[in-house]
């Protein structure tokens, strides 16, 4: 039997959603599973008859699957890197965030490299990178640089879930539940030792976390930046990626955090001073964003070289140019007024930013890939043309699908709000930012 | 070791494309239907690139049979993560078909484009008529794999048993491309360009010579000569 | 410092299997990860083919999963043997 009723605990609507199911669940459930298979449908229908199917072609070799990976990856940037910094800069407001922030990575990790898996044409002979793989390669930099990431995110992950565990094992009544909740828990009582090898865990996790997730987005970038392709063959490219990446995965994170917050009825730990900041970290990204932008493309326009001019006046005032103009009003010129003015930094505010931010930020990568791969250097060529395929779309709405059937199971599994995290917020830190405070205030600092 | 490469002469070159359709019918290059041609995925081992110049009837179309550069220092063959597509030790950039994943790696990183993906499994849709033209020398390529001009590769590897059953080298000039025996202008000449007696290696010498994309330090082992004025 | 009491009710013997189980999984995984990568080391030295990029790659990669095994072992046994204090 349970322990306790987690009714009667303090954050019983943190564990609200793992122990009562509503009617909606399972009829959202049951639309992600329909959307899910058209792309699973879709997969097999490209596995078995080719590439073809698609809308690739010569030269547009790289289109959706591969801007899908970039994008998601990029995405990834937002959980572990905003929790680890956040956690290491000891910024209280962080607590109900993390775990959102970090599943997020974990589920879109996934999904990017499956997007890898889904562009390969022969996806039977993955073994050969892992039996024949050459280190000169950017693809195995990525591979091993994703896969690292992978596993200090899974584990920054469930660190802190352990005392969660904890608390769920000795609230729920048995069966299945409490055999995973006990095993996940690892026998955690909350012993002054146990404490302590979390901690410290914690904290040397967090500071792993950063230099590897800055690496994956940067490798990422090798890859196109590694060819001597006219505008890809950028030293700008890590830094920028990088930067794209928190920027889209911040806007990303707003967005799951507002849904949740809607759906799971976490508005006293979700509140408008969390979007207020994250919306704060988005206008410092938005201008970094604007800048790498400015930097790339003026370098590009001076600088006048042929082949890349051709490729820059094909985004600028050509076939791309629509796209190319929708990339900066998203990323920029809509979010800059909604996140720099205090009236607006409101949740719905930062909520319609953060949409605009990731319709942009995919569009970037769309920016980025296409129109090089069309215009290619030898001039002779005709100027090459891309449309997705309904495949492509498919496989498209099936891993946004997957993304968001991830986060509902695991909604469903674990807290998505940290309880751990939130009451020791409640209980310890008061002290410990006024002691903080009292040691840096200067002259005889009396905080009272 | 010889360092096989190619000179192909523009002013002799009438842009007949014989070249083209010889290396389709030596290396199995598939014949592709029209709606996949128009969905721009033709495969083409030697390309005839053209660029028409001015309006009429002023205009004047340069043509340029293009086929794979057979770089000293490809770029294709840096990114591929599998080795697949890979430097031999006569300069020769092969494509493993066996081994390829299908990333298309190579293909975005070419600045040439001269590297082709199989989007279907082209061979099988042949017409019948196609297939029971099939040179045996040359493995066909299934769907999902990268393929390129391999400076007909099969050709040397036939020669070098020859001569081994015969107790001699290769000969000079015995090893020839589809593209250069053909050439009813003799535009291409094909040989080794470490060997200064090679007809090739002297036309590399000649000053209409240039390269593609030089500046890129690719090193390409297709030399092309200018057109007289 | 914020404690969350719980009785001390032992585990019973198929979470303690579950549990080892987890650790010994992950450990395998990054076990697995530092061998592929020697593996790639151990074909680029015998193809002689950008031996130093397999040099390079590898000292990063490998020495975090090393430090990711250990952490993670640290965790896994500080918990599990750390619940033994309380009775002290």
């Amino acid at each position: 039997m349970a322990r306790t009723d987690w009714r009667k605990e303090d954050d019983a609507v943190l564990m609200k959603p793992i122990f009562e199911t509503t009617k909606n669940y399972y009829i959202l459930v049951a639309v992600l599973v329909t959307l899910v298979l058209w792309g699973l449908i879709s997969y097999i229908v490209q596995f078995n008859s080719g590439l073809g199917v698609t809308g690739m072609n010569f030269p547009v070799s790289w289109a959706f699957y591969i801007i899908n990976f970039v994008f998601f990856i990029g995405i990834s940037h937002a959980g572990t890197l905003i929790s680890a910094i956040l956690r290491l800069s000891q910024a209280e407001w962080r607590r109900p965030v993390t775990r959102i922030a970090e599943v997020i990575t974990v589920a879109v990790l996934g999904i990017g490299g499956m997007n890898i898996l889904i562009d390969l044409g022969r996806p039977d002979r993955i073994l050969n990178m892992f039996l024949y793989g050459r280190y000169q390669s950017p693809l195995l930099w990525d591979a091993t640089s994703i896969t690292a990431y992978l596993t200090a995110s899974s584990v920054y992950l469930y660190i802190p879930m352990i005392p969660d565990m904890a608390i769920l094992r000795d609230n729920c009544d048995g069966g299945w539940r409490k055999v995973l909740y006990g095993t996940l828990a690892l026998g955690w009582i909350g012993t002054e030792r146990q404490h302590h090898v979390l901690e410290r865990a914690l904290a040397m996790m967090a500071v792993l976390v950063v230099p590897v997730a800055v690496s994956v987005h940067t490798v990422v970038s090798f890859v196109f930046s590694m060819t001597v392709q006219p505008m890809w063959h950028s030293t700008i490219f890590g830094p920028y990626f990088v930067v794209g990446a928190i920027f889209s995965g911040t806007a990303m994170l707003l967005i799951v955090m507002a849904v949740l917050r809607k759906v799971l009825k976490l508005e006293d730990y979700l509140q408008p001073i969390h979007f207020n900041y994250l919306g704060l970290i988005m206008l410092v990204m938005t201008i970094l964003w604007f800048y790498f932008t400015g930097a790339e493309y003026l370098t590009a326009f001076y600088g006048n070289e042929p082949d890349e001019m051709r490729v820059f006046m094909s985004k600028w005032g050509g076939p791309y140019s629509p796209y190319f103009w929708a990339m900066v009003i998203s990323c920029f010129f809509i979010p800059l007024p909604i996140l720099a003015i205090n009236r607006f930094r409101t949740i719905k505010g930062t909520v319609i930013a953060s949409v605009f931010i990731c319709i942009g930020m995919w569009l970037e990568r769309f920016i980025i890939i296409i129109p090089t791969l069309a215009n290619p250097r030898l001039h002779q060529y005709e100027h090459g043309h891309y449309a997705p395929s309904i495949i492509e779309i498919g496989i498209m709405v099936g891993c946004f699908a997957l993304f968001a059937l991830v986060y509902v199971l695991f909604s469903k599994l674990f807290p998505m709000v940290s309880i751990t995290e939130v009451r020791e917020g409640r209980d310890d830190t008061e002290n410990i930012v006024l002691e903080r405070l009292r040691r840096y205030t200067p002259g005889k600092g009396r905080l009272d | 070791m010889p360092r096989w490469g190619m000179v192909i002469d523009l002013d002799k070159c009438t842009a007949c494309q014989a070249c083209v359709v010889a290396c389709q019918e030596e290396n199995n290059v598939p014949f592709i239907e029209h709606e996949e041609f128009r969905k721009s995925r033709a495969i083409s081992w030697m390309h005839m690139l053209s660029e028409t110049h001015g309006e009429f009837p002023n205009a004047e179309t340069q043509f340029l049979p293009r086929p794979c550069l057979q770089c000293d220092n490809p770029p294709c063959i840096k990114v591929c993560p599998v080795r697949a597509t890979y430097i031999n030790d006569e300069g020769i950039v092969g494509q493993v078909y066996g081994r390829c994943i299908g990333c298309r790696f190579c293909v975005a990183g070419c600045p040439y484009t001269a590297k082709y993906f199989n989007w279907y499994p082209y061979y099988e849709w042949q017409p019948e008529s196609s297939k029971r033209r099939t040179n045996p020398d040359v493995s066909v390529r299934p769907k999902g794999v990268v393929e390129k001009c391999t400076f007909c590769h099969h050709r040397l590897m036939k020669l070098k048993d020859k001569a081994a059953l015969e107790g001699r080298s290769v000969r000079e000039g015995e090893f020839t491309t589809a593209c250069s025996d053909v050439c009813p202008s003799k535009a291409i000449t094909f040989g080794d360009l470490d060997n200064p007696e090679s007809k090739a290696a002297q036309l590399t010498a000649s000053p209409r010579a240039f390269t593609l994309l030089k500046d890129l330090g690719t090193k390409p082992k297709v030399v092309f000569l200018t057109e007289r004025k | 410092m914020s404690k969350i009491h719980h009785a001390a009710e032992p585990d019973s013997p198929l979470v303690k299997k579950l549990q080892l189980a987890l650790v010994i999984g992950f450990s395998m995984f990054a076990l697995s990860i530092i061998g592929w990568v020697a593996r790639l080391i151990y074909n680029s030295w015998v193809w002689q083919d950008v031996f130093s990029a397999s040099i390079a790659i590898s000292l990063i990669a490998v020495p975090i999963f090393l430090f990711l095994l250990s952490l993670f072992n640290y965790v896994f046994w500080g918990i599990t043997l750390g619940r033994e204090e309380e009775k002290k």
